[in-house]
């Protein structure tokens, strides 16, 4: 298992967890808690997942001029 | 001066024209009514001058700060966009008007800043160009439309204000998640960069149904739908017809936006859900709504009954020969004018009465023959009955129905259509006859009535421009003599 699969693995995991509760729980505090949660299951796709298209974009490491 | 004025970026001017009226309205409460109304008018300007450069450019694209994509923003438009904003405009005006003697001063200083707010987020997201500034319109938009549905403080409004913004907040994170993994995969946020890398791999195919799975609870698509009609019928009229008119088209466009561009072509097991669910929308929102015993809930669940027309578009629009754009904005923008005409009427009725059972509406046709012909035309519309626009955009779904040879989706638009007639028939039905303990009325101001009255015969005027329409949305087709759509080859 890579370490980009991992993550979006466990990003998955905590939004379908925070689904759940969300949909589950009645108490209004754990419904916002579970928002919370389910934005932080999102975060974790913020990586750089290499892939042949992003890695066609040549990283400039100078400027230009 | 012409120069000016036909270089100027008047997409910018509309998105930054609301944003300053809503500061100067929430810092000088005092003047916001006025200067609420001149913003509102003032957008619909910006609006006939960005469409004035597309009809000459074809397309209207802007790079905020000269920085290009995909490193900054860009704002975009073409004729489905212009269309879209049309229709806020015209719809916004009309509804600020009568938000102008409707509200109490205590209410106004919180209305017009955030309804300005909401206008600036709404033009924003019809302008965006990459799925990320989608995003964050979209929540912009969502968030304003809570806080005006929970306006009045009111025990029902706060609750419903409160599940709808959960159920929100859920759709946005979905449709998040969904570019988040589109833009792993195809390394751009950009919609026309997108539309050239997308391919049907598993990432795809899991950003699609997510993102269709949030911006479809955001649309109240039939299952999704519990949070609508208790916020709309529990929120002041205005802020209804807002709600209704305008939010749900919001999500509704973007949707749109995304099958057109990126999923149109590998997508068909899905549009084909979407308009199972459509059609489930029509039926059970308009047997609902039958059901109801007071009027805004009533209106609320036909909004759900239209929503489901909207999306009966995805099934018929791979083979639809191009006009799929064309049959979704004008259903979208009829259903604008006739609904918020039909949540303004029924605010005039609760003003009127000081309740909303439909049962009681005591010889309303006599005491405000301008609010009932308000309604009765906007549910001339709602019905689908010639000359409306509804019946333009029932007809062309119809006609596509019927040419694809799918006679279920036929049925079920015939069959909602008559049960629309009931209960359109029943409002007005009981608006004739006196009720059990006759009441006094309470006077309604002359502009509440107009602004209705006038939304109203909008949407009636709307199915008797069908060719210009076209026009401005599709240059290449051209509506002939006998009411058919053909594509005019351009040489």
């Amino acid at each position: 298992m890579s370490h980009a699969f991992a993550y979006a693995l466990v990003g998955a995991g905590l939004f379908l967890l925070g689904l759940y509760a969300l949909v589950a729980y009645a108490h209004l505090l754990r419904k916002i808690l579970a928002l919370n949660i389910m934005g932080s299951g999102v975060f974790w796709y913020s990586w750089r997942w290499p892939n042949a298209q992003a890695m066609r974009r040549p990283i400039r490491y100078r400027m230009p001029w | 001066m012409e120069a000016i004025l036909a270089n100027a970026d008047w997409g910018v001017i509309v998105i930054l024209l609301p944003l300053t009226g809503g500061i100067v309205c929430f810092l000088w409460p005092s003047v916001s009514k006025t200067t609420g109304l001149i913003t509102v008018a003032a957008v619909v300007l910006a609006v006939a001058g960005l469409g004035r450069q597309i009809m000459e450019h074809g397309t209207y694209r802007h790079t905020i700060g000269g920085w290009g994509a995909p490193l900054g923003i860009d704002l975009f438009a073409d004729g489905l966009s212009l269309f879209m904003l049309i229709m806020t405009a015209l719809v916004g005006l009309g509804i600020s008007c009568y938000a102008r003697s409707y509200f109490n001063p205590r209410d106004a200083v919180w209305f017009w800043p955030v309804w300005l707010f909401l206008l600036a987020a709404l033009n924003a997201l019809f302008l965006a160009a990459d799925i990320f500034n989608l995003y964050v319109t979209l929540e912009l938009t969502g968030l304003a439309a809570v806080t005006l549905t929970a306006l009045t403080g009111r025990i029902d409004a706060l609750s419903s204000a409160m599940r709808y913004l959960l159920a929100m907040l859920a759709g946005s994170l979905a449709y998040l998640l969904g570019v988040a993994l589109l833009y792993h995969d195809s390394g751009s946020v950009d919609i026309a960069t997108l539309a050239q890398r997308i391919e049907p791999n598993a990432t795809v195919w899991a950003a699609l149904g997510l993102m269709s799975a949030g911006l479809a609870l955001k649309t109240a698509l039939f299952p999704l739908s519990f949070w609508l009609p208790p916020a709309h019928a529990s929120a002041p009229a205005p802020v209804s017809a807002l709600l209704s008119a305008l939010v749900v088209k919001a999500s509704f466009y973007i949707l749109l936006r995304l099958w057109l561009e990126l999923f149109a072509d590998f997508a068909e097991g899905v549009s084909a859900l979407l308009g199972l669910l459509g059609a489930a929308a029509i039926l059970w929102g308009s047997l609902q709504a039958l059901r109801q015993t007071r009027i805004k809930l009533l209106v609320a669940y036909s909004t759900l009954a239209q929503i489901g027309y909207l999306f009966l578009v995805y099934p018929l629009a791979s083979a639809s020969n191009g006009l799929a754009a064309g049959m979704a904005t004008y259903l979208a923008f009829s259903h604008a004018l006739a609904k918020s005409a039909m949540f303004l009427a029924a605010g005039n009725l609760m003003r009127f009465g000081g309740h909303d059972r439909i049962a009681d509406l005591d010889r309303a046709v006599q005491r405000l023959p301008l609010t009932v012909s308000a309604f009765a035309l906007a549910g001339v519309s709602i019905m689908g009955l010639p000359p409306s626009g509804g019946f333009t955009g029932k007809w062309l779904l119809l006609d596509a129905a019927m040419s694809q040879g799918r006679w279920d989706l036929a049925a079920v638009m015939i069959i909602g259509g008559l049960l629309a007639a009931g209960y359109i028939f029943k409002v007005l039905g009981y608006a004739f006859m006196q009720a059990k303990e006759p009441h006094d009325a309470r006077a309604v101001p002359a502009g509440m009535e107009w602004a209705a009255l006038l939304l109203a015969a909008g949407s009636i005027l709307l199915g008797l421009m069908a060719s210009e329409i076209f026009a401005l949305i599709h240059p290449d087709l051209v509506v002939n003599a006998g009411g058919a759509v053909e594509r005019v080859w351009t040489a």
